[in-house]
């Protein structure tokens, strides 16, 4: 009893988990307000229809268990057993239905074509009018106060695109293509995760959603759309030599220099990212070593091999020229 | 004998009966679900839904109407010769009461018919675009 009655206390530490950057409690955009204000409301009604059946499971089987009105059982049973479910379940199919084309409602210009891939994203942006796409991966940006739509598919399995602070999921399907649209309205970094399993690494495929403003937002999509900064310092410049020898440009794009791979995600800007390994890491140093040393242990059966026979001073060059790839 | 392969045929007959409502929701739900795949992969530009959803709901009315035409037949064998009138208990395992409880099934069924009829055409109505 005394273990029982502590058992919710217990959960309290649980709570903060409910708010943060990847929380549909904790919303910052239109979509997801409307999804939060659904779960409450449904939620409401779920309270008081579970106290209403267990306080009459109370009144009529221990307060007063003697035989009762036959007609008014009928009438409780057709009410409340038959017409008011019927009554609830299409007001809330309706309700959920009228907000549906809300979701995937045409975007202010701005379109975000989304690949996934085995355990990443490839991000490309098409602004409004644009021939070509400014490719990017692992990480998606967003003006505020507008809506963007997303254009999302698949490589080879299926999975799922998913920003709960912003809005609903969508899955992502090889050789079909499926839409959304976000409306971001607060500033932010919110985290983003594959929600469909897609293999060894599924839990390990996520990515950071930056919105800003407008304003900011082209600028760095300006930034964005342009070649690889050249390395800077004797480190960095010997890691682009390293970075050439190594062969990684057969998989990996920089633009502005001899590698265009791409088999793996683009690192034009990859040290600009807010995380490194598809949300897994921070982008350090150290952590852009580590990715390159033993890959495999990061990330279960991940599509790039391990350069765990690299020097010690090689692998530092490479972290380092990678990082100032801004 | 010859009695009971009577009674048996009429079994049969109000068994098929009763699922003529289930049916009809099936076909609706066929062609709601085929008319909008096609629709939208083939015959629109741009997502619009109007021409679909004037359709769909001509076929939707016809579909309860041929839903409530077969709760009313349930209806009228299940409540024949004055059913519960003065609170009598209908007879069990007779073939009167077998009936009887078929033309009620048949009424149960159609009303789960045109809701689910109803809850498959909300979607048409409600989203109104192919996007
Ligand atoms: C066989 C192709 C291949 C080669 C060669 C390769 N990579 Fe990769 N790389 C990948 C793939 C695929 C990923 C994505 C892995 C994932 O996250 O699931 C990746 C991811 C990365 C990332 C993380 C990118 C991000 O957005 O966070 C970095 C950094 C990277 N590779 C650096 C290198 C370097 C440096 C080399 C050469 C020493 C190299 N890669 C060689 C395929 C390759
Ligand atoms: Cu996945």
């Amino acid at each position: 009893m005394r273990v029982r009655s502590r058992l919710p206390f217990a959960l309290l530490p649980g709570l903060p988990g409910c708010t943060g950057r990847q929380s549909v409690l904790d919303t910052a955009g239109t979509d997801a307000h409307t999804l939060l204000t659904m779960f409450w409301v449904m939620l409401a009604g779920l309270v008081v229809i579970w106290v209403a059946v267990n306080g009459m499971m109370l009144v009529f089987r221990h307060l007063s268990p003697r035989r009762h009105d036959e007609a008014l059982a009928r009438k409780m049973i057709v009410g409340g057993g038959i017409m008011l479910p019927t009554v609830v379940i299409s007001a809330l199919l309706a309700w959920g239905l009228s907000v549906m084309p809300d979701q995937r409602a045409p975007g202010d210009g701005l379109r975000v074509e989304v690949i996934g891939e085995q355990w990443w994203w490839r991000v490309h942006y098409w602004p409004e009018g644009a021939e070509a796409p400014v490719v990017s991966a692992n990480e998606g940006r967003l003006p505020g106060g507008l809506r963007t739509e997303f254009d999302l598919h698949s490589d080879k399995v299926i999975h799922s695109f998913w920003v709960p602070a912003l809005g609903g999921k969508m899955d992502m399907f090889p050789g079909r293509r499926t839409m959304m649209s976000l409306h971001p309205d607060e500033a932010g970094v919110f985290r983003g995760q594959c929600a469909e399993f897609c293999g060894a690494s599924h839990a390990l495929m996520a990515f950071e959603t930056v919105t800003m403003p407008p304003e900011d937002f082209a600028a760095w999509l300006e930034h964005e759309a342009g070649p690889a900064v050249p390395p800077e310092g004797e480190v960095a410049e010997r890691g682009a030599v390293v970075f050439a020898e190594q062969g990684c440009g057969a998989c990996h794009a920089v633009r502005g220099t001899a590698a265009q791979g791409q088999v793996g995600p683009d690192l034009t800007h990859v040290g600009s990212r807010h995380s490194l390994g598809a949300g897994i890491l921070e982008p350090t140093v150290e952590n852009f070593a580590a990715w390159i040393d033993h890959t495999g242990d990061l990330k279960p059966e991940v599509e790039m091999p391990a350069y765990d026979d690299l020097p010690g001073d090689d692998l530092t060059a490479l972290a380092t020229f990678l990082m100032g790839l801004k | 004998m010859s009695d009971r392969k009577e009674e048996f045929r009429t079994g049969v007959g109000s068994l098929m009966k009763i699922t003529l409502a289930p049916w009809i929701w099936a076909f609706h739900f066929v062609i709601c679900y085929g008319a909008t795949a096609v629709w939208c992969a083939r015959l629109t530009e741009g997502g619009d839904t109007d021409t679909l959803q004037i359709a769909l709901i001509a076929v939707t009315v016809v579909a309860l109407a041929c839903i409530a035409a077969c709760g009313i037949v349930g209806k009228r064998v299940w409540t024949r010769g004055g059913f519960g009138e003065d609170g009598e208990i209908p007879g069990i395992d007779d073939e009167e009461s077998r009936t009887r409880f078929l033309g009620h099934a048949t009424v149960l069924l159609s009303i789960v018919s045109a809701i689910g009829v109803v809850f498959v055409i909300l979607p048409v109505l409600m989203i109104g675009t192919c996007r």
